[in-house]
């Protein structure tokens, strides 16, 4: 799998990220780094303890990693659960999170087999 | 003065004396002609010319009264008075009148004559010359006040004058014109287009029969009705003064619509007329129907739209519930099944499954309502054609390629560059090859196009999308529909296909909005050609702008030498914008968070160039860690510059990085481009500058 077709794979922009790194090399080398980016896991940590502050941090550092990536579905996932979570409100549209865990998972899966 | 009067009354008195007034003498009493000559305001008079002598006149009582004078004037005064008192204008036609007389013929004229008492008045004077008479000239005879006969032939005048501008008016009104004797029920026409028919006299159903000849096959029965003779009488008696109704009239051109029209009146001496007129209103009635027809259409229109919206909350509650189903169900089937993992997993993920399909029926039904309230808003960014065409085609790719279709794609476009919303034309062109990729069968082809169209309107360029595949096709009856929310076609090969029935009509409302147009062709069995028309401007400083940014992407910009402390919590942030910073030739350091970057400074504040500081950081936040960085500036003597890298830029939050000191917003994801440009603005002294 191309890197290319990963980003295709995953709802990502492949033209927005080589624009921003400069090169293809580039951009392998660091979408990868989003699987080991623990960002994800710390918002799910965040919102099973129900710290809804820490859980707003986590999921806006989130969104700026996709975006830095050019993640885009994480991105725009993300950014729609900055949102519910911002000034440290509750959940109520679980929805949200649902539609970022997918676009997520989705990352994760093709990021994978990209790596190979 | 000679009073012939005396000499007759004599004669009367011998009549008395004998007792008997015979018949045929009864108009020789002479009082009783002049009784009744007085009463008719009428005078006897004698003149007499002689020569060497002044005129004489001689009159009667009544004549003295007309004339206006005393009966102790002399005869040759009387005569002067009247002279005198003759209308300037009309002593011309009186002398006239003399010289007729004197040549012994009778002569009649009128004047207008100066009364001493009663003013001007009119005369009616004649008489003739007496030829036994042979020692002067004797003429004699009568002068009556014709003031009231004249006076009634000029209001007889008026009344005719106000009659003919009263019609005149009217037959600028009406175009045709009838009198309806009410008593006799006898039609005269007084206008007509027809001349023919003018003052004719016909009875009132002649009239109608002949008007039914005009009078559009439809409309003759309720004419006839509402004109006859029996409907008028009861209107009358109603108390209708008018009574109007429109017909359609033929005329050589076709029919028109024509107004009948007829008044009600009542004349002095109990005579009933009315007057018809008919006048042509077609114009106002076309405008009418006009008005009626868009009122009606409207009406129809809100009507079905009504009805789309019940069908749309039936179909939603049906979509909707059919998830809601699978969850409850499945949830139940966990609950009992929950000693036995793998079971519960599977619940789990159909639970997922319906709560996603859920979230997107969910999301569409929420972009439907919002393009139909206008909530839409429509970005104008940069984009190229090219790119929107690949991207959307790589996002279907792997769809496709596991369901073994292949996808091609053309471009004829001259503009690549233009101004618009990408996503929601993306979201156009997914929407398109989704449906494309979802009902075409293994092994079919997928074609987009796009072209460049020579016509544009105003100073936008028009671009037609053209997504067309061989894929199962829509049936005829459904066509029509496709565009609705919702409709889905019956057809045993989609059941299987899931979707929501509203990506068609998201896709149609995102079109019209981009004031453009969307278009199907499709034949059931070989395939559907969907194609949408959008206009969309181009990039206003494309010349310059894109050329500048062409050149500054050509143009490497370096940073040897320039040190940069990062402060970014998230790892994979840090270390893009290390590198990229590395790879430009700059010393870069990294910390984690707003305290490490203000103790990093601490250490020696000479040390760096410029800091980019993250906002949103845990232990101290951007912000905070600026305004440390500012205080401790009032001992070191030199501001450093501060960038910030956010996700979000909110005004409020840009405010707020201001006022803690922040020099500028960079924007997650930010380009290296856009990275550098910033370092190498603040450096050289660009100021406070916000993105």
């Amino acid at each position: 799998m191309t890197i290319q077709e990963c980003y295709a794979k995953m709802g990502g922009d492949y033209e927005a990220i080589l624009g921003r790194l400069g090169s293809q090399a580039m951009v392998e080398r660091f979408s990868v780094k989003f699987l080991n980016d623990s960002t994800f896991e710390d918002l799910m940590v965040s919102l099973e303890d129900g710290n809804w502050e820490e859980a707003f941090r986590a999921v806006h550092t989130l969104k700026g990693v996709a975006a830095n990536l050019s993640i885009s579905r994480v991105e725009k996932t993300a950014s729609d659960l900055t949102e519910e979570l911002r000034g440290g409100r509750e959940l109520v549209h679980t929805e949200l999170l649902t539609a970022l865990r997918e676009a997520y998972g989705e990352a994760v899966e093709a990021l994978r087999e990209f790596q190979g | 003065m000679k009073d012939f009067a005396l000499l007759k009354m004599s004669k009367r008195r011998d009549y008395m004396k004998a007792g008997m007034i015979a018949s045929e003498d009864k108009f020789n009493d002479v009082n009783v002609i002049r009784s009744s000559l007085r009463e008719a305001k009428i005078g006897l008079w004698v003149i007499e010319l002689e020569d060497g002598k002044e005129p004489r006149m001689f009159a009667d009582d009544s004549m003295l009264e007309l004339l206006g004078v005393t009966d102790n004037v002399t005869p040759e005064e009387c005569y002067a008075f009247w002279y005198g008192c003759i209308g300037r204008q009309y002593v011309g036609r009186v002398q006239e009148a003399v010289g007729k007389l004197l040549a012994f013929e009778f002569a009649e004229v009128h004047y207008e004559y100066n009364h001493p008492g009663a003013g001007r008045i009119f005369v009616r004077c004649g008489g003739v010359r007496d030829p036994k008479e042979k020692r002067f000239v004797s003429l004699s005879g009568y002068h009556q006040n014709i003031t009231d006969l004249q006076e009634l032939s000029k209001e007889r005048e008026r009344l005719r004058t106000n009659n003919e501008e009263l019609l005149g008016s009217l037959h600028n009104i009406f175009s045709s014109l009838y009198r309806v004797d009410l008593t006799s029920w006898n039609v005269v026409t007084m206008r007509s287009p027809d001349d023919a028919l003018l003052a004719s006299e016909v009875t009132y159903e002649n009239f109608l029969e002949r008007c039914t000849k005009y009078v559009h096959p439809d409309d003759v029965d309720t004419f006839l009705h509402d004109f006859s003779r029996e409907n008028l009488q009861k209107l009358w008696v109603n108390g209708a003064m008018q009574f109007a109704r429109e017909y359609r009239r033929k005329y050589s051109a076709g029919y028109r619509w024509v107004a009948f029209q007829i008044y009600y009146c009542e004349l002095t001496g109990g005579r009933k007329w009315g007057i018809l007129g008919t006048r042509d209103v077609h114009e106002r009635r076309m405008l009418e129907e006009e008005k009626a027809q868009a009122l009606a259409d409207a009406c129809q229109a809100a009507e079905a739209s009504s009805l789309a919206k019940m069908e749309f909350l039936s179909r939603m509650s049906h979509d909707v519930r059919t998830p809601i189903n699978a969850i409850l169900g499945m949830t139940a089937l966990a609950k009992a099944k929950k000693d036995d993992p793998e079971q519960v997993m599977a619940c789990l993920d159909k639970i997922e499954n319906a709560g996603n399909m859920l979230y997107r029926l969910v999301n569409e039904i929420l972009d439907i309502s919002r393009a139909e309230s206008n909530q839409i808003h429509l970005e104008k960014e940069p984009l190229r054609i090219s790119t929107l065409m690949r991207d959307s085609i790589e996002m279907v790719l792997p769809q496709a390629t596991k369901q073994n279709l292949t996808i091609t794609s053309e471009e004829n476009v001259q503009h690549d560059y233009v101004l618009g919303d990408a996503t929601r034309l993306r979201e156009i062109l997914l929407n398109f090859l989704t449906n494309a990729v979802k009902y075409t069968l293994p092994g079919g082809e997928i074609k987009l196009t796009v072209t460049e169209l020579l016509a544009s309107t105003g100073n936008n360029f028009g671009y037609q999308f053209e997504c067309c595949d061989t894929g199962i096709g829509i049936s005829k009856e459904f066509l029509p529909k496709v565009f609705e929310p919702f409709e889905r076609e019956e057809d045993s090969r989609m059941t299987q296909i899931p979707g929501t029935g509203l990506g068609l009509a998201i896709t149609r409302n995102l079109v019209t909005l981009m004031n453009g147009w969307i278009h199907v062709k499709s034949t059931k069995g070989e395939g559907s050609c969907f194609t949408a028309t959008v206009y969309l401007e181009p990039q206003a400083e494309k010349a310059d702008g894109e050329g500048e940014a062409a050149q500054a992407e050509n143009e490497e910009i370096r940073l040897d030498g320039i040190s940069v402390l990062v402060a970014e919590d998230n790892e994979i942030n840090r270390e893009i914008a290390l590198e990229l910073l590395r790879m430009a030739g700059a010393k870069v350091e990294g910390v984690e968070n707003g305290l490490e970057a203000v103790n990093a400074y601490i250490q020696n504040p000479e040390q760096y160039d410029i800091i980019l500081m993250d906002i949103k950081m845990p232990v101290m936040d951007g912000n905070e860690a600026a305004r440390r960085i500012r205080e401790l500036e009032s001992y070191t003597g030199r501001r450093i510059p501060i960038i910030a890298l956010t996700a979000n830029s909110f005004a409020e939050d840009i405010a707020a990085s201001l006022s803690a000191g922040i020099d500028k917003h960079l924007t997650k994801p930010y380009s290296q481009q856009e990275l550098f440009l910033a370092i190498r603005e603040l450096l050289s002294g660009g100021g406070t500058i916000v993105l």
